[in-house]
C-alpha cells in the first residue's frame, strides 16, 4: 500500500511538475519573443507592429495586419529574419531601407520570434486599437524579382480586417 | 608617369584578387548603426573619402538630428535604463546605451599619390600611411535631440595644395583639432512632418546634408572647426520638414571664418522639395540663398594658414602649408579686396536609387552664382555648374566622375572695367572597391590640375600638372 501510494505520489509529482515546467517554459518563451521584438524589431517595425511609414525617416512596413506575416509559415518568417531583406529581395514599396539581419546571436530563438509575429503581435492591444496600422495595397506589392515560396498572398477579407 | 600607372594597376590588380579571400556581406557598424541596428548602406552610397552620399533614409536622419523612433523601445528592452524607468521624471535613457555605440573612428592612408608637376615632369610618387584620421562621438542624447562631433588628425603630406607644382608637397606638420560640432532638437508634428532648430561650427547646408558631394562648385563651406581648410564659424538654424516632402531652412551665420556675430553676419535660407521619396528612386530640387556683409573675397587668397598665424613651428611657413582660406577659386594676380556685401544662390538636384537590383547610384547637378561687391566699388561675379555620380556595381565595384566648369567669373574694376578670366573645366574619375560596406579602396585621378587667370594674362595659365591617389579607407 504504501509502495503504491509512494509510486502514485511520485507520478503524480512528476506529472505536475512537467505541466508546471511546460507552463513556464511557455511564459518564458512568450516572454523572450517579446522582448526580443522590442529589442530588435521595434525600432523599424513600431512599437506594437504599426510600422513607421508616417514617421521621417520610415524604416519598416506594418507586421501587424500584414498578409506575409499571417499567411506565410513561421520558417520563411525565419528565414527572413535571419537574413535580412535588402536589394531585390525588398518586396515593400521602397520607403524604407534594407533590413538588415539577424544572426542567432542577436536573436536566438528565432522561430519563437517568427511564432510570436504570427500570434501574439496579430493581436491589437486594447490601448492602442484606435491607432491600429491601416494597411494599403501599396504596402504589399508583389515583385516577380522574389522567390515564389516569398511571394505574398494578395490581402484577403481576412487579413485586411486583421489591421483595422 | 606611365610605369606609375602600371604598378598601380598591378596592385589594383591584386586588390581585385584578394577579394576572393573577402566576405562581400560582412557588417558594418559604425555608431549609428550600432544605435539603430541598421546597416551602413541603409544610409548611405558609399563613403569614399569623407564623402559620405546619402539615401532617402539617411538624409532624413540626418536632418532631423540622428533620431530615429521607437529607439526607447529597444533600450527599455534592454533592461533597465539607469533611471529605473522613471523617465519622466529624470530622463537620460540613452545612457543605457554603451559608451562606445556612440564611438565611431575613420582612417585614410594614401597608399601612394603622386603626378605631374606644373612643367609636366613625374613628381615622387609617396605614401602616407596615416593620412587622415577622425574620432566621432555622435548619435541621440534624447527621443528629441541628437549630437554630431568630429576631432580630427591631420597627417604629413594630407594638406596637398592645388597651386601648380606643389601638389605633392609635404606639409610638415601633424596636428589634432576640434573639426566639427552640430546639435540638433527635432521634433514630430503629424505624419511624416518634423520641425526642429541646430547650431553648429559648420555651414547650415551641413544640417541637411546637401554641401555634398564635395566635388561640386561650393563657395560657401569655408569654416568648419579647426581641421582642414577652414577657421570655425558659427550658424544657428530653424528647419522644417512637412508632408514628406518639404524642407524649409533658414539660419543665421557669423561668417565665413569667424565665430563674431558683431563684425558682420551672414543668412541662409533653404527651400527643397523631394520627389518620388523612395529609396530606390529619390529625387531632390534644393534651393538655396547665402548671403550678408561677412565674408572672404573669393577671387584672393585671404590668409594661408591659420595654424601659425605668427610663429610657425620650424621648416613650416604659411607657404608651404598650402592652406588657405579662401572659399572660392583663386585668381593669379587678383587684386586684394575687401567684401561690403554679397549674393549667392544656388540651385541643386540630387537623385539616388539604392539596390536597384545590382546597381546603386548617387547622380547630383548643381549651378552656383555669387556676386560680391567690394569697399572699393569693384565687384566679382563668379557662376559655376558642376555634375557628378558616383556608381555601384553590387554595392561592391564603383565609380565616381565629375566635372565643374566657370561659366562666368569676372571681375568688374572699381572705374567700371571688366576683366574676364581663363581656365578650363576641371573633373576627375575615381574607380572605387568595397571588400565591406566599412572599408575601401580607391584610385583617383585629376587628369588636369590648372589655374585660373586673367584673360589678358593668359600666359599665366597652367594646366600640365595632374595627380593621382591610391588609398584606403576604414570606418570603425
Amino acid at each position: 500500500m504504501s509502495q503504491f501510494f509512494h509510486s502514485r505520489l511520485l507520478a503524480a509529482t512528476l506529472l505536475l511538475s512537467g505541466c508546471f515546467c511546460l507552463a513556464t517554459s511557455a511564459a518564458a518563451s512568450d516572454v523572450d519573443a517579446a522582448g526580443y521584438y522590442k529589442l530588435r524589431c521595434a525600432s523599424c517595425h513600431g512599437a506594437n507592429g504599426e510600422g513607421t511609414r508616417d514617421k521621417s525617416p520610415s524604416l519598416g512596413p506594418p507586421l501587424r495586419g500584414n498578409p506575409l506575416v499571417i499567411n506565410a509559415p513561421a520558417e520563411l518568417l525565419a528565414k527572413i529574419i535571419r537574413h535580412g531583406r535588402g536589394g531585390q529581395q525588398r518586396v515593400y514599396d521602397d520607403a524604407y531601407p534594407n533590413m538588415p539581419a539577424f544572426d542567432a546571436g542577436m536573436v536566438p530563438d528565432v522561430m519563437g520570434l517568427a511564432t510570436y509575429l504570427k500570434t501574439v503581435l496579430q493581436q491589437a492591444p486594447a490601448e492602442s486599437a484606435a491607432t491600429a496600422p491601416v494597411v494599403s495595397r501599396r504596402d504589399f506589392v508583389d515583385r516577380a524579382t522574389v522567390g515564389s515560396n516569398n511571394r505574398l498572398s494578395p490581402p484577403t477579407s481576412q487579413t485586411k480586417g486583421v489591421s483595422q | 608617369m606611365i610605369a606609375v600607372i602600371k604598378r598601380i594597376l598591378v596592385v589594383a590588380g591584386l586588390m581585385l584578387g584578394l577579394q576572393l579571400g573577402f566576405t562581400s556581406d560582412a557588417e558594418a557598424v559604425p555608431a549609428f548603426a550600432r544605435q539603430t541596428g541598421m546597416n551602413c548602406n541603409s544610409c548611405h552610397i558609399g563613403t569614399y573619402y569623407i564623402v559620405p552620399n546619402f539615401t532617402r533614409t539617411g538624409r532624413l536622419f540626418a536632418m532631423r538630428g540622428y533620431q530615429v523612433p521607437y529607439v526607447r523601445e529597444r533600450l527599455h528592452a534592454e533592461g533597465d535604463t539607469g533611471n529605473n524607468n522613471e523617465q519622466d521624471k529624470y530622463g537620460g535613457d540613452y545612457l543605457a546605451l554603451n559608451w562606445t555605440e556612440f564611438f565611431s573612428a575613420r582612417l585614410i592612408s594614401e597608399i601612394a599619390r603622386g603626378g605631374d608637376d606644373a612643367s609636366g615632369k613625374s613628381l615622387d610618387t609617396r605614401s602616407s600611411p596615416l593620412n587622415r584620421m577622425a574620432l566621432f562621438f555622435t548619435g541621440a542624447i534624447t527621443d528629441w535631440l541628437g549630437i554630431w562631433t568630429e576631432i580630427g588628425y591631420l597627417g604629413n603630406n594630407s594638406l596637398r595644395s592645388v597651386t601648380p607644382g606643389r601638389q605633392n608637397e609635404q606639409t610638415g606638420v601633424n596636428f589634432f583639432a576640434y573639426d566639427e560640432y552640430r546639435i540638433n532638437a527635432s521634433w514630430d508634428f503629424g505624419k511624416n512632418s518634423f520641425f526642429g532648430f541646430s547650431m553648429g561650427n559648420e555651414h547650415p547646408n551641413v544640417g541637411p546634408q546637401f554641401q555634398y558631394p564635395l566635388p561640386l562648385p561650393d563657395l560657401w563651406s569655408n569654416g568648419q572647426g579647426g581641421v582642414g581648410r577652414s577657421m570655425d564659424m558659427a550658424n544657428l538654424s530653424a528647419f522644417l520638414f512637412y508632408n514628406d516632402r518639404w524642407y524649409l531652412q533658414v539660419a543665421g551665420v557669423t561668417g565665413a571664418d569667424n565665430t563674431n556675430w558683431s563684425d558682420g553676419n551672414n543668412f541662409y535660407a533653404n527651400v527643397s522639395y523631394d520627389w518620388f521619396r523612395k529609396t530606390r528612386n529619390d529625387l531632390w530640387l534644393i534651393a538655396e540663398y547665402y548671403a550678408g556683409n561677412d565674408f572672404p573675397s573669393i577671387m584672393t587668397r585671404t590668409k594661408d594658414s591659420f595654424l601659425c598665424p605668427a610663429n610657425c613651428p620650424p621648416g613650416v611657413t604659411d607657404q608651404n602649408l598650402s592652406i588657405s582660406n579662401t572659399p572660392g577659386d583663386i585668381i593669379v594676380n587678383a587684386p586684394i579686396e575687401q567684401v561690403k556685401d554679397f549674393d549667392s544662390f544656388r540651385l541643386s538636384l540630387e537623385h539616388s536609387a539604392a539596390d536597384r537590383g545590382s546597381h546603386t547610384w548617387y547622380a547630383a547637378a548643381t549651378v552656383l552664382t555669387m556676386t560680391q561687391n567690394f569697399e572699393s566699388g569693384a565687384k566679382v561675379q563668379d557662376t559655376q555648374m558642376g555634375a557628378y555620380l558616383r556608381y555601384f556595381y553590387q554595392r561592391t565595384y564603383g565609380l565616381e566622375v565629375f566635372v565643374r566648369d566657370h561659366l562666368k567669373y569676372e571681375y568688374t574694376t572699381p572705374v567700371g572695367l571688366k576683366r574676364d578670366t581663363y581656365t578650363k573645366p576641371n573633373y576627375g574619375i575615381t574607380l572605387l572597391w568595397y571588400p565591406a560596406m566599412n572599408v575601401d579602396f580607391w584610385l583617383s585621378f585629376s587628369p588636369r590640375v590648372q589655374n585660373i587667370v586673367f584673360d589678358d594674362q593668359r600666359d599665366l595659365y597652367n594646366d600640365k600638372a595632374s595627380s593621382f591617389v591610391l588609398g584606403f579607407e576604414y570606418n570603425l
